[in-house]
This record gives C-alpha cells, structure tokens and sequence, in this order.
C-alpha cells in the first residue's frame, strides 16, 4: 500500500469518526432530559437517575454505529434506560428498606401543598403493571402523543391506546382525589 | 373538572423534573472516560459464517473417507471375459441327470451388482502382460565363468611378510 493510500485511508476512517461523534453529541443535546426524566420516574431521586441516564448514553455511544437514526436511538435510548433504572431501584430495594424512605422524602413535587398528593400520584404509579407504568410515564413526558409513545415503545397505536385506557382506570380507582 | 384531565395534569407535573444544569457535560464525560470496544475489521457473524464453513469442510471430508464405497453403475467399465463359470453360491448341489452337464443360470449368482461391478472394474483396468516368447536353444550363449583372483599370487613361504 502506498504511503498516499494509507494517508487517505486514516483521513476517511477520522472523517468517519468525527461524524458519528458530532451525531452523537447532538443526541446528548436531544436526548439527554428525556432519559433522565425516564430514570427518575423508576428511581424517583435526582443523583441516581442522573447517574443511570449517564450509563445508558454511555451503551448508547457503543453501539451507535447502528442507532444513528433519530428515533431508533430515541426508542432505544428510552427502554435501555428503563431497564436499566428498574435494574437500580431493584438492588436499591434488596439494600436497605432505609433507602426508600429517604428516596420518597426527597421526591420534589410542584408544589409544598401538593406533597400528598404526588406521593399518592407515586405510589399509585408503582403499583401498575410494568407495561402499563412505562405507557402512562412515556405519554407524560415532554407532551409525547399516543403515536411517539408507538415509536418509542415499538408497539402499535391501538394497543398504547388499550395500555393507556387501562392504566388511567387503574390509577382512578387507586387514586380518590380525581373523583 | 375532569378527573382524567386533573390527573393528566398532575402526571405531567410530577415530570417536569430537569437533571442538574452540567448534566449534558457530565454525560459527555463520562462517555470519553468509558472503555471503548474494541472494532475489529472483521465483523462477528463473518467470523462465526467462516468457523461454521471451515466445520462443513473437516465434517465432509472426515465423510468421504468413512463412507462405504457405493459402486456406481453409470462408470465406465470394460467388460470381463471369464473364462470360467463365475461363482455360485447354492443352498444344495442341484442334482444334475447323469450325462448332462451343469447349465449357468444367472438366477444363481448371488455376487451383488455392486461386488461385480467393483471387480470388473478392478480386472479391467489390469493389463496382462502377453507370455514370453519361447527363446530357441541356439541362440542362447552362456559365457565361460572365469574366476580371477583379486591379487595376484606372490610366490613365497606363507605366513612371511612380503
């Protein structure tokens, strides 16, 4: 191989590299709160959800060669992180009944009045099955319709739409303040 | 007010929770200080494709040397001339009216097809080299033996150092 092969050659595999990475960092900047508030509606404390968004951009940049897409690494991007934040809250749980405690006391709520409330909202959510509990939370979040909530999940419309009918009639009858 | 809609409400409230303000550049972070994967130029599936291929061949061959020879029919072969009654196998001698002589009867041969074939193809591949022709006597010549000695012979007492 010529000098001046190698030399285009090492220039394309940077150029490359380069690209995936700038793709990579605009994903952060896309997707960054998205998964952080996807952790925290598993973990419910702002240091470890932070901390299990960080591992999952982090299996993200790993395989990103196959996640360029947008929504491919959003939708992957979301159901690592609830994975991987179930997976957290599932050895915080093993560790110490104590950490719990202190995980709902330190829940922020929109307002002081509101404490019960949200600690209700919380506690009723936790309650639902894991399939109805990441619908209802995904459609929560940044206003996402029943389509974004589709894509993100894999699933077809109607059965997001079942999921979500389901999970408010659960959350109803647990919850006596939206009556 | 609708419940479903004051619920809604307070869903979306209790996520509009943000992560710390140097959270984008933590990620960032971390992400540089990860252990990154190593790429090899040959991707998993095509080493696993040619491991499966490199099997496939030992297997096959590992076949072919183990596998009993099935004679073919459609081989070329040359025809064998036997010169005798090929060989019978009979459950009793069949009794044979004095003065007749025993007929071939194909039906008695219990040499497979397969045995037969390999065999012809055995003898028809020999060359048989044709007899020697008879040499005449006269032109056979033998020459005299002369036995020479090695040395030449020194005339003296034996045992004396020449």
């Amino acid at each position: 191989m010529t000098r001046a092969r190698a030399e285009y050659l090492s220039a394309a595999f940077v150029t490359v590299d380069d690209e995936l990475e700038r793709e990579f960092e605009a994903r952060i900047a896309d997707c960054s709160t998205l998964a952080f508030r996807v952790a925290f509606s598993v973990v419910r404390q702002q240091q470890d959800a932070e901390d299990v968004a960080q591992e999952a951009f982090v299996r993200a940049h790993r395989s990103f060669r196959k996640l360029r897409n947008r929504e491919s690494f959003r939708a992957w991007l979301v159901r690592t992180t609830w994975r991987l934040a179930l997976d957290y809250r599932r050895g915080e749980q093993r560790r110490s009944a104590r950490q719990n405690a202190h995980m709902m006391s330190t829940m922020p709520c929109p307002a002081d009045a509101g404490i019960e409330r949200a600690a209700a909202l919380w506690e009723a959510i936790d309650a639902l099955p894991e399939k109805l509990r990441i619908t209802i939370v995904l459609s929560a979040i940044e206003g996402h319709e029943v389509a974004d909530v589709a894509r993100l999940l894999g699933l077809p419309e109607g059965t997001v739409k079942s999921r979500l009918f389901n999970a408010r009639r659960q959350l109803q009858e647990r919850l006596q303040w939206t009556r | 007010m609708d419940p479903l809609t004051d619920f809604d409400r307070a869903l979306r409230d209790a996520m509009q929770v943000e992560p710390s303000g140097d959270f984008a550049a933590r990620i960032r972070a971390r992400v540089a200080t990860a252990p990154r994967e190593s790429r090899s130029l040959i991707p998993g599936f095509a080493i696993a494709a040619m491991a499966c291929a490199l099997l496939a061949v030992v297997v096959a061959g590992v076949w072919r040397e183990t596998a009993p020879f099935v004679a073919d029919s459609a081989l070329p072969h040359r025809d064998l001339l036997v010169p005798s009654e090929p060989p019978r196998v009979m459950s009793s001698p069949p009794e044979l009216a004095p003065g007749s002589r025993a007929k071939f009867n194909a039906a008695d041969v219990v040499v497979s097809r397969s045995e037969m074939l390999a065999l012809q193809r055995l003898f028809g591949g020999i060359t048989v080299a044709p007899p020697p022709l008879p040499v005449p006597a006269d032109e056979l010549s033998i020459p005299e033996i002369v036995i020479e000695p090695i040395a030449p012979m020194v005339s003296g007492p034996e045992g004396e150092r020449q």
